[in-house]
């Protein structure tokens, strides 16, 4: 009768709800619900309805079940809740319910699936337009091959940490997807230039590139990236160590809708990238660079001049940049709400107080993160207090920070959490407590 | 004010846990007493050595605490492994004793969310902390029974094992769970270990000599070897270097003796080992005086002693010396008592001598201390073996007439 378990719970909580609707009614067709509803509003009503209840209304009556369980209802199915339960022979079942009514799934973290469980799913659901498996780290390149050749919709497809992906996958994915849009490769170590080279020829609607910690993704690969895909906003290379100037400029030339970019980790990066970014892709909302340890002034003051759209902005580690970095994004970026400058060294009071007093930023700022900049005193705090938005301030690590600084912060903006080392001070002991001077037994006497 | 920390306590919780991570050679953590006046990071590390400041502790346990028992309420699979993972790792380092979060640690690594391996390390570094903590042991020794269940190379495992309980002890005087402990892996790597075993815990009791868990241990050691010893099927190669040892102190013990028949070779071979631990006991009393440790040891050392020369189990050790009456063709099982002529009442002749000598040694009125452990130990001798000491009872058997002067 059931379609499958999702959870004992669910089926606990099932079980009561039949008892309690049986013992009510001896036959289903007798139900209220059932005599005044029709059928398609019922539908209806389940439509709206998560996995959870579905499967528990799955187990009401025979018609209940039939309609629960009807495909319709099955478009978008995210079952990261029950990722240990979800095993081989629930994705057949599902694939043969929904069939072409699946658009959407997210596997996320269930490791326990497997190629030929997919290979069904592929067969079965062949319009699954968004499919998310990151961390299923059984899936292979077979898994790739069937969405190729049955699931030619498929535009969002997330494939991170599935190890054991290669090249092949991009390849067939490139031939079989044309439609692919957004694709996420994070930490499939096997995957090289070529797989990427293959998959932007094949896709040239690409609009989010995801690598995160792909060590072997280069600037070759990048090049072809830029050349093929023009339509790509959104490009993460976390990690991506190999990458360098050349690619990245060409990635800023070719694609002007950038306005998402990560390039935290790559250390090879010069200010040149910057430049290009700031000459062609004026929309960048946010940028994070952090480790990027070559950038200086230069860079973020052509940044800061061209790219006024930036909200936010992660620099963390970029050890070189000054209190001039801090003027010009005061200036140009009026936008800018997140602004991360973690181990920052060279940062001072003064670059603090421009930020403070641009009033633009003022007004959006919400989070700064100024941990591990040794120069910040309790001056820059007090050149914060104009910055009505602020939200959090982390000033781990700084040590000429005080208590007395935060408290006046504090006091100006309630609502502020700060982040720093300090323990909480345990309350005086009450100093009512003079009377007591005699123990109570003197003073009954 | 409170609840603002929290962050704090988080990133410092999370920093803990990315220092494990990223150093597998992390060996010690410590408390340092520190009262705060800076924003800076209590966490320190200095050659591999993790330390954190004072006034931290209390605000990082209670959020670790809170959170975990929240924690513990979510149904299984809504749980964020990582985070509960950071959070267990900060409570039980600060507080190793709780039974509860160490079953959530051994929840994670059934579920394959935690290296076992980690946890090794983990308990290791507290381990210098908190050296004489039942619970940890406990955890370490499910660990390593899961690994056996899944694993190969488990020889090394409880060398290693043996090495950190050794290294516990070192920290702790008198760690009886560290000893335990250490018990328990030599039954688990019999009869290898035996051998360096007891090369070790020589050494340590040695220059441990008020250690009675030591003792213990090397007690527990000489049962091991004896049932080894008496399995019959035992490889002469594994304890070849304790057999050597032995051999020569049982020379060495009947050199004074020489007038008797007795020789090395007619004494059992577990006799010797008690021979040969009698005369590294009196050896450790007459060097350091005054430890009732010892005293205890020897105490077990005669008490073992009278147990085999009682034991009708293993006849084939008494064979008679008094070879004169053949027609007595009835294996000496039935016969517990020790026959005049036997091995058994030569020895335990010699031994009484041997006794009263070492006790009339110890005996000098410049050490009192040492003077009333010997006298206790005479009392025991008398009360509960049937030692007699010849010099009040035994001057008319012939044997020892000869001899002693």
């Amino acid at each position: 009768m059931q379609m499958w378990s999702v959870t004992s719970v669910v089926k606990g909580h099932a079980e009561h709800f039949k008892t309690i609707l049986l013992g009510r009614v001896f036959h289903e067709e007798e139900a209220v619900i059932n005599k005044k509803l029709p059928k398609e509003l019922l539908l209806r009503i389940f439509s709206y309805l998560d996995v959870v209840s579905l499967c528990r209304c799955a187990q009401v009556s025979k018609t209940w079940n039939v309609l629960a369980l009807d495909g319709s209802n099955w478009q978008r199915i995210d079952l990261f809740n029950f990722q240990t339960d979800v095993e081989g022979s629930v994705i057949e079942n599902l694939s043969r319910r929904c069939g072409g009514f699946l658009r959407k799934l997210s596997l996320r973290g269930c490791q326990s699936v497997e190629d030929s469980s997919m290979r069904t799913l592929a067969g079965y659901c062949i319009n699954v337009e968004d499919l998310n498996l990151n961390g299923c780290k059984n899936i292979t390149d077979a898994t790739c091959q069937s969405l190729a050749r049955h699931c030619k919709k498929l535009s969002r497809l997330d494939l991170g940490s599935c190890s054991k992906v290669t090249d092949f996958s991009l390849k067939t994915l490139a031939d079989g997807t044309p439609n692919l849009t957004n694709i996420n490769i994070s930490w499939c170590e096997a995957v090289t230039e070529n797989g990427v080279e293959a998959l932007a020829r094949g896709c040239p609607k690409l609009k989010s590139f995801v690598s995160k910690g792909c060590l072997q993704i280069t600037d070759k690969a990048i090049s072809c990236l830029a050349q093929y895909c023009p339509l790509l906003e959104v490009v993460n290379l976390h990690g991506c160590v190999s990458v360098e100037d050349s690619g990245v400029s060409k990635l800023a030339l070719c694609c002007p809708g950038l306005h998402n970019v990560c390039l935290s980790g790559c250390v090879r990066l010069t200010d040149a990238s910057l430049v290009a970014l700031a000459q062609h892709c004026h929309s960048l909302s946010t940028l994070e660079v952090a480790g990027c340890a070559q950038f200086t002034d230069t860079g973020f003051q052509a940044l800061a001049r061209n790219c006024r759209l930036l909200e936010k902005m992660d620099l963390e580690e970029c050890v070189l940049i000054t209190d001039q970095t801090l003027i010009h994004l005061a200036m140009g970026c009026p936008r800018l709400e997140k602004l991360s400058l973690s181990h920052c060294e060279l940062i001072t009071d003064d670059g603090i107080r421009s930020l403070g007093t641009s009033p633009c930023s003022a007004e959006h700022l919400t989070v700064l993160e100024l941990d591990n900049c040794p120069l910040i005193t309790d001056t820059s705090l007090e050149h914060l207090i104009t910055c009505h938005n602020l939200q959090r301030v982390e000033l781990y690590d700084c040590q000429l920070i005080t208590r007395a600084g935060i408290r006046r912060l504090r006091n100006h903006l309630p609502n502020i959490r700060v982040h720093a080392y300090f323990a909480p001070v345990t309350p005086p002991p009450n100093t009512s407590g003079s009377r007591q001077r005699y123990c109570r037994c003197c003073a009954i006497l | 004010m409170q609840e603002e920390f929290y962050a704090a306590a988080e990133k410092i919780l999370s920093d803990l846990y990315n220092l494990f991570s990223k150093d597998p050679k992390l060996k010690s953590f410590e408390i340092l007493p520190v009262v705060q006046i800076e924003n800076k990071s209590p966490i320190h590390v200095e050659e591999h050595c993790l330390a954190l400041e004072s006034w931290c502790v209390p605000h990082i346990y209670c959020y670790a605490y809170k959170n975990l028992m929240n924690h513990r309420q979510i149904k299984g699979k809504l749980r964020d492994a990582e985070k509960c993972n950071t959070l267990l790792m900060g409570a039980l380092l600060l507080n190793p004793d709780i039974t509860t979060f160490w079953n959530m640690r051994k929840e994670l690594i059934r579920s394959g969310k935690l290296d076992p391996y980690f946890d090794l390390h983990f308990t290791s570094v507290i381990l210098t902390f908190k050296p004489k903590c039942a619970d940890l042991y406990a955890f370490r020794k499910w660990i390593l029974k899961y690994l056996v269940q899944s694993s190969r190379n488990n020889e090394n495992l409880f060398e290693n094992e043996i090495q950190i309980c050794e290294a516990a002890a070192d920290r702790y005087s008198n760690n009886y769970h560290a000893w335990t402990h250490r018990i328990w892996c030599l039954t688990q790597s019999l009869p290898n270990s035996l051998q360096r075993e007891w090369a070790a815990s020589m050494k340590w009791v040695q220059r441990h000599v008020s250690d009675y868990s030591g003792f213990h241990y090397r007690q527990k050691l000489i049962t091991f070897l004896l049932s080894y010893i008496d399995s019959r099927s035992y490889d002469q190669e594994v304890i070849k270097l304790i057999l050597f040892s032995v051999d020569e102190a049982t020379e060495g013990f009947l050199h004074n003796f020489k007038t008797y028949e007795l020789t090395a070779q007619t004494i059992p071979l577990t006799l010797k080992i008690f021979v040969y631990e009698l005369s590294l006991n009196s050896d450790l009393i007459w060097n350091f005086v005054g430890h009732e440790a010892l005293w205890c040891h020897r105490r077990f050392i005669f008490h073992e002693i009278k147990r085999l020369l009682l034991d009708s189990n293993c006849p084939k050790y008494w064979g008679r010396l008094d070879t004169s009456n053949p027609a007595d063709g009835t294996p000496p099982e039935k016969t517990p008592k020790i026959g005049k002529h036997s091995v058994g009442s030569e020895f335990s002749l010699i031994l009484s001598i041997y006794e009263d000598m070492f006790l009339a040694k110890c005996s000098d009125e410049r050490e009192p201390r040492q003077m009333f452990y010997a006298n206790k130990h005479k009392q025991w001798l008398a009360k509960f073996s049937k030692f007699r000491l010849p010099l009040n009872e035994d001057r008319d058997n012939p044997v020892f007439r000869g001899s002693y002067k």
